[in-house]
């Protein structure tokens, strides 16, 4: 694997036209963007045709992109923002007042299921834990996916999700907090 | 926060701990345990964030590899097509005529770069012995025979050179472009392909190489026998010399790809795996009628030579009725996937079923 000074390299590379370092990029940070984007909506197809436009803008714009330390933060951002133009664009007809509605539309699933198999622990309530985790929202959902499966921090969160800093903490802190909850009652 | 006193919360959200918790620290890193241990009074809140962190577990979509592999080559072949389009759009004759000169001037350096010492001149040079050279320039393959009755096909473009006669103890050869070895066995005299930046020793097998010089990898499949792959010394010493070099064992229905750049040795399996010769199956053996499914899975293991990885219990109820004889693997795996809801993707050249189990 790639660690954070060959990234950046492998991005200055590419910037200069570097057509090796460009498709080094996209083999490195491919598995990525569908991951996330597959969480983003579930037209699979949608989230290949995206990224495919995403990687071709970048080529295009390659000289007007400036130096960056966080490849894997921006390609992100800018995945999100394609798939909600994308989503935007084909629902418009469907959905009038698209401006109104909740744009954000994180449709990541905890699997429980695994859990359940997995588990040793018979006390765990499952019931429970899966009503909670239903109960938490889209916004949360996403916070927590960005968190441990992005690696990324409350600052770069609040940025992906065009929020307040604290309001990343408060959706964590929440999420946190209720599964804690369900713990105590499903062991009592 | 003081260390003694961290609130389950603080657990959940420090990135050690996690990676403790999903078993991603090495062995050798017992620091978690050793902090548990310390104080018995930690074991609660440990616990309570282990089940956080498990709850927080997701389900991932994973694109297969050859899809993954489809789509790159799609953005690159878009990428050539940009860097072909992006042109000036209004140039005025005297910016034409320069920049006739200059592609003049350009063409000039492309030849001669052209004539440059390829890796094969290299070694062919080092090799400093009487040597034979074949180059394929028709338009058809060409097949070479050796003194210790090997064969090699090489393609068109493609050259082999190799000594009138091999040494007591060794057998050598170099290979520019393209071709099909079929090697005689003698274990006592290892054979060996130099090609490019990679080099083959087998003892007796046949397989198949490509190695372009301007191509971006290189490749190797094996039919029968076994090919040990391993990085050349030209790019083991551009790694430097504590490292090792990298190097893997192919068996039949195996690929190995070496990218130039970045210089990366990989295995994953052929595009169409074929049943080995050395297996007792045919094709006629895969039509199934309510065979259980890890039987099904031994049976294609042991007719492709390919590990199929999978959770044994969990599928040990499912049956699959269906005729596949005519399948390619790829098409019987879909099918039997499809089948009991599972989905496969190809790891290290091992198949890899997910699956939830059948109802």
């Amino acid at each position: 694997m790639y660690n954070p000074v060959e990234i950046t390299e492998l991005w200055t590379a590419f910037r200069k036209g570097d057509k090796g370092a460009f498709n080094s990029l996209t083999i490195l940070f491919y598995p990525t963007l569908y991951n996330y984007g597959t969480k983003l909506t579930r037209d699979y197809t949608l989230v290949e045709d995206c990224i495919q436009d995403l990687f071709l803008d970048l080529w295009r714009r390659r000289l007007y992109l400036g130096e960056t330390e966080h490849v894997k933060f921006y390609l992100l951002k800018s995945l999100r923002r394609k798939v909600y133009a994308e989503r935007k664009s084909k629902d418009k007809w469907l959905l009038q007042d698209w401006e109104h509605a909740d744009v954000i539309e994180f449709d990541g699933e905890f699997s429980v299921e695994s859990m359940i198999i997995e588990s040793e622990s018979a006390e765990i309530n499952i019931r429970k834990l899966q009503q909670v985790l239903s109960g938490l929202s889209k916004r949360q959902r996403e916070a927590i996916y960005l968190k441990f499966y992005q690696e990324m921090d409350n600052e770069q969160i609040s940025k992906m999700m065009s929020i307040n800093y604290q309001s990343v903490r408060n959706l964590v802190h929440t999420a946190i907090k209720a599964l804690q909850n369900a713990w105590f009652t499903g062991n009592e | 926060m003081s260390e003694n006193n961290w609130s389950v919360e603080d657990l959940v959200l420090n990135d050690y701990f996690r990676k403790w918790v999903q078993g991603g620290l090495p062995a050798e890193d017992t620091y978690w345990e050793t902090w548990l241990a310390e104080v018995p009074e930690r074991a609660e809140p440990v616990s309570q964030a282990k089940y956080i962190i498990e709850a927080f577990r997701m389900e991932h979509e994973v694109l297969g590899e050859r899809r993954l592999k489809e789509n790159v080559v799609k953005i690159m072949t878009g990428v050539e097509k940009e860097t072909g389009r992006e042109r000036y759009p209004f140039v005025s004759i005297a910016w034409k005529v320069a920049a006739m000169f200059m592609l003049t001037a350009a063409m000039v350096w492309y030849f001669a770069r052209e004539n440059e010492r390829t890796p094969y001149d290299t070694m062919v040079e080092a090799r400093g012995m009487k040597t034979i050279e074949k180059i394929n320039n028709a338009g058809t393959p060409l097949t070479v025979g050796l003194s210790d009755g090997s064969s090699i096909t090489l393609q068109p473009g493609s050259k082999l050179s190799y000594p009138e006669e091999f040494d007591r103890d060794k057998r050598e050869v170099i290979l520019s472009g393209e071709g099909f070895f079929n090697i005689a066995r003698d274990p006592d005299r290892p054979f060996r392909v130099y090609a490019g930046e990679i080099v083959m020793k087998v003892l007796g097998t046949s397989f198949h190489v490509r190695a372009y010089e301007k191509d971006a990898d290189i490749t190797v499949k094996v039919v029968t026998g076994k090919v040990s792959v391993l990085t050349s010394m030209a790019t083991t010493k551009k790694r430097g010399a504590g490292e090792p070099a990298e190097g893997l064992i192919l068996t039949p229905n195996q690929m190995a790809v070496y990218a130039r750049s970045p210089e990366k040795l990989t295995r994953t399996l052929v595009e169409n795996p074929g049943i080995i010769k050395s297996s007792a199956k045919k094709s006629s053996d895969y039509n199934f009628e309510d065979t259980p499914v890890p039987q099904i899975f031994r049976a294609l293991e042991e007719g492709y030579g390919i590990p199929i990885v999978y959770n044994a219990e969990q599928l040990a109820g499912c049956t699959v009725t269906a005729p596949l004889e005519n399948e390619n693997l790829f098409e019987k795996l879909d099918m039997i996937c499809k089948v009991i809801r599972a989905s496969y993707e190809i790891v290290d050249a091992q198949v890899v079923i997910t699956s939830k189990g059948c109802l």
